[in-house]
This record gives structure tokens, sequence and C-alpha cells, in this order.
């Protein structure tokens, strides 16, 4: 009898990698620490280390904050943020299909179709924040009171929860 | 049709305000708007953890399978059909089939990982390798996420179609197993004590009135002037009934992904019955098992037949442990009282443990001899396993042969071999 191969799939291990490369593309100043990061993430998927993901997607945000704090233009943060999302995203969901599914089973549309709507919906997001941004850039004071504001109300509503 | 289930967080996004958080705050420390910026990203996915809906599709499955009667060995198709019957998108619908455990999945996957449109319907085929028994599909396990994931919905369905399968073995090589000179009236093959017609010479005593006169020893006449009448060993059929160990610890084997040591046993007891028939002799089969088994002794091609049902797909004979508990002396006294007087027992016993070396003792101690016919199920030691484990069981259950052999109780040692070695092997010691 063969047992059961409960390894992660490929696909994710090697998408992983991709997104933490994208992550290392856009942090510039910060590209050394996001690399570690990303190596870590991605042995972490290949592996199924917990702890060690922790470690690469922690690195992977400091390697964003020291991008941004060093003066990365909004475009390169927002993806770096994005990416950074998605990596995280498909580590889990592919540890996740490790141990339901193992690598024998075709998981490609799976992963497919949660990493489509993951990304949407974090491009969605950058993209929304990019223009409240760029209004703040073109004098609306008004919309960035009422961001500010509506901003704490999720952040209280989310601390709540 | 999916029911309830049970609904998990997946706390995918657990922290995620924590990473919002340090983004906005080391964005307004070092006055980088930016990290504000990108902190509104990971406030959103904390956002949707929050909002997104429990799943709540309707999956029905359906098995069939190539053939639900297959032969020992044969491969299995099982095709599973998985449906969405609800009105909105699954986006991540995970299913594994409930193959029943004694069989083996010799190519493909019972698993199955697909989104699924509303109505939508997936379609994945298996193999697996059919094993003597009746073997019964379990429920479906079934997950459903939600779109960002963060909601799974776990649940058992029950596939429609088919859902066992019985396969009854081919009738294997007949093995003749040399029984105690224990036999009843009809002829047969075995030797007993007692001369009468035959053909292996007995002895030779004075002739009575009626002997017919093939028998008379013509030579002493001429030289003696008296007649006398050759003896020759009369044979008769034997009662046998073959008792197969099926308590729980009969199912062990050294190899946790190989056969437990009952099937082979199984094995030995059709063969074994197999050649007692063939010799005319009188079958019955019987189990030391929590679920009753009891086929009296018999012979003929009805009773062959009979006996191949019940080898193939008897539940005391079934592929798995049973789980109910076995009363050791109330199921020996009632195998004891349902054995005819003048039958023998041949127990087919892995002797995993000491009772079935305490049954053979009894049953020959009340006038039953007794065989044991013992496939060895430690052997995998002989492989380079150095488990200690399966070297103690080797030799516990190497001290209950020899016991068992200085007792005066045949015991057949069947190693890894045919069976028909063992047993000659056996004979050859016997005769000594």
């Amino acid at each position: 009898m063969s047992a059961f191969d409960d390894r992660p799939p490929r696909a994710g291990v090697v998408l992983t990698g991709v997104f933490s490369l994208g992550v290392v593309l856009t942090t510039g100043f910060g590209a050394i620490v996001a690399l570690v990061g990303g190596l870590a993430l991605v042995a972490a998927t290949h592996t199924r280390r917990r702890v060690l993901a922790g470690v690469g997607a922690v690195c992977q945000l400091l390697g964003l904050l020291a991008a941004g704090t060093a003066g990365a233009g909004p475009v390169p943060i927002l993806a770096g943020m994005v990416l950074s999302i998605a990596a995280w995203d498909t580590h889990l969901y592919t540890i996740d299909l490790a141990r339901t599914l193992g690598r024998a089973t075709p998981t490609r549309r799976l992963l497919a179709v949660h990493l489509s709507i993951t990304v949407l919906v974090a491009t969605l997001l950058g993209a929304t924040g990019y223009v409240i941004y760029s209004s703040i850039g073109n004098g609306y004071p008004i919309g960035t009171v009422l961001s500010l504001f509506c901003g704490a109300v999720v952040l209280l509503w989310l601390s709540r929860g | 049709m999916a029911s309830a289930g049970v609904v998990q967080r997946t706390n995918r996004w657990y922290g995620i305000a924590g990473v919002s958080l340090c983004c906005i705050g080391a964005g307004v420390l070092a006055s980088a708007p930016v990290l504000v910026l990108a902190g509104v990203v990971a406030v959103g996915f904390a956002f949707a953890d929050r909002i997104d809906s429990e799943p709540n599709h309707a999956i029905e499955i359906s098995r069939s399978l190539a053939t639900d009667t297959p032969t020992a060995g044969e491969e299995l198709t099982v095709t599973l059909q998985i449906t969405n019957r609800s009105d909105s998108i699954c986006y991540d619908c995970r299913t594994i089939d409930g193959v029943p455990p004694a069989l083996t999945v010799s190519d493909g996957s019972p698993r199955l990982g697909r989104p699924l449109a509303p109505g939508g319907t997936v379609t994945t085929e298996y193999t697996i390798t059919a094993e003597r028994g009746v073997h019964e599909f379990d429920d479906c396990w079934v997950s459903i996420g939600n779109a960002t994931g963060t909601l799974v919905r776990q649940l058992r369905v029950p596939a429609t179609g088919q859902s066992s399968v019985s396969c009854v073995p081919t009738a294997p090589q007949p093995v003749e197993c040399a029984l105690y000179g224990q036999a009843v009236g009809s002829t047969g093959r075995i030797a007993t004590q007692t001369g009468g017609s035959g053909t292996e010479f007995h002895a030779v005593r004075e002739y009575r009135r009626g002997d017919p006169p093939s028998r008379i020893d013509w030579n002493r006449a001429a030289r003696t002037g008296e007649l006398s009448t050759i003896e020759y060993v009369r044979e008769r059929a034997a009662t046998v009934v073959v008792v197969v160990d099926a308590r729980a610890p009969a199912y062990c084997n050294a190899d946790p992904h190989g056969q437990p040591a009952i099937e082979r046993a199984i094995d030995g007891a059709y063969a074994i019955t197999e050649g007692l028939l063939r010799t005319t002799n009188r079958v019955g089969v019987s189990a030391l098992s929590p679920t009753d088994c009891w086929l009296e002794p018999s012979t003929g091609d009805d009773h062959r037949s009979q006996l191949r049902k019940l080898f193939g797909t008897h539940p005391a004979l079934s592929p798995t442990a049973p789980t109910e508990p076995y009363l050791p002396l109330t199921m020996l006294k009632q195998l004891r009282h349902r054995l005819p007087s003048d039958a023998q027992v041949v127990l087919c016993t892995p002797l995993a443990d000491s009772y079935p070396a305490l049954a053979g003792r009894r049953l020959t101690a009340h006038g039953y001899p007794t065989t044991i016919v013992s496939p060895d199920p430690t052997l995998s030691i002989d492989d380079g396993t150095d488990d200690p484990r399966v070297a103690i069981a080797a030799l516990e259950r190497a001290e209950r042969v020899r016991s068992l052999r200085n007792d005066g109780i045949r015991c057949i040692d069947w190693r890894n071999e045919p069976i028909q070695v063992s047993v000659e092997r056996a004979i050859r010691r016997w005769s000594r």
C-alpha cells in the first residue's frame, strides 16, 4: 500500500517563491531583509514549519518598513505589501492543501482560484488606498479626514472582535 | 447531499490587524505616508476576514464501480462524481472518498480538490485492488471553503450509487494435510489402526466364514492346508472442522502496510479444506470470533460452493479486525458443543497470543485431536527489520510452537513459503 504523500504541492512552493521574489524586487533598500524573509518563507512552505514561516513574514515586513522609511514611492510599497500578503496566503493555503489532499492530487485549479481572489482583493485595496493617497497629495483635506475617521472606526471594530 | 457539518474559522488572517498597526505606527513615527498607505491593504484583509459569509453549498456525490463482485486481486475502477447543487460558486471544494480500510488504492487518488460552479459536476477516477471479503465504502469527507478561505465547513456526505464490494476468492490449490488416524465409517484415505479392505498389508488372521475368496492367502493354504485371510489397513474418511482464529490479535502483521496474518490463515484454511474435500472427508468450518460462524461438516459440490462463499464473505472473517469483545472460554465451549464426537480440528492461527495454544490443548483434551496451522506474522524481521517488538513477538511465538509440539499437538509452522512446503515438512517430521 502506498502511504499518503502529505508533502506540499510543488506549484504552491514555487508560487510562494515567485511572490517573495516580487517583494524583494519592490523593497529596494530593504531587499536583503526581504530576501532572507522570502527564503525562510519558501523553506517553511517546503518543510511545513510554522515558526520559520513567521520569521519569514516578519522579515518581509521589516524589508517593507525599511524601504518605506528610506523614501520608496507609494507604488513599490503597495505592490510589495500586496505581494507579501499573497506570499503568506500561498504558504498557508499550500500547507492546508498538503494536509488534506497531498501532493498526488491535482490542486492547481484550487490554488489558481484562491490566489486570484487574494491578489484581486489586495490589488483593489491597494488601488483604493492609492486613490486616497493621491487625493491627499492633491490637497483635499475633507477626504483625508473622512478616510482617517473611517480607518479608525474599522481598526476599533477589528480590535474589539 | 451536504448536511450541516462543522464550520471552522481557519484564522488565515490572524494577526493581520497587528501588521497593519505596525505599518501605520512606523509610518507615523518615520513621517513616511507610504507606510500608512501599506497599512490600508492589511486593514482590508482584516476586514474581509470578518465579513466573508459561511460556505453553505449543497454537495451531492455519486459513486460507481466497474463491478461490485470482482475476483481477488482484480483492479477495480471507482468513479466519483461530485456536483454542486447550490446557486453559488463553491470556490474550494475538497472531497476524500471513504475507501474501505482493507483495500489499497493502486492508481489515482480518492482525493479531489476543485472549485465548482453552480450546478457544476466534476468526475474523478481511481483504481483499487480487490481483496477477499465484503468491503463497505464509508461516507465521503467533504470540506467547502468560502472565497477568502477564512471559513471552512467540514461534513460527511453519503455517496449515492454503489457502496460495497464483495470479493469471493478463487479456489486455491488443494493442500493435503495429514490427519490423525481417527476416522468414521465411510471409505476414505485416512489409514486406521484396524484391518479390513484396502491396499496396504495389515495382518493375516484365521479364515472366517464369509470372507471374500480374493482375500484368502492361497499360497499359505497350499503350503499348510489351512485357510487364512489377509487383512489390509482400513482406510476411512474423517470428519474435520477447520477453525480460523479471527479474533483481533490475529489481524497482526510485522509490516504495517502488509496484509494481516489472518489473510494467510484464511488462505491456508481454504487450501486445506479443498484438499480434505478432495479425499472424501467431511469438512466443516468455524471461527474463533465474536461473530458466530459455523458450517456443519459435509461433502459434495454444494458444500464446496458454500465453503467458498463463507471464506469470501462471512462477517466473522471480515478483512478488518472485530471491535466486539471476544469471550474466550464461552466461545470455546460453544465450539466444543458443536463439534461432532468423531471430529478432529485443524486450527489456523498466527499464534499471536497464548489463547489459540490454550484452545488447541483444551480441544485435544476433550477428545478432538487438533492440528495447528500457523502462518508466521513475524517474518519481516528476516528482511532486515530490527523492531525489538517484532523480535520479542517472534520469540514468544516460537516458544508457543515448541510448547505445543512438546505437548504432542501437531503444529505446522508456516513460514514465508507455499503452505504445501510447510505441510510436507511437517509430515516428514511426524513420520520419523
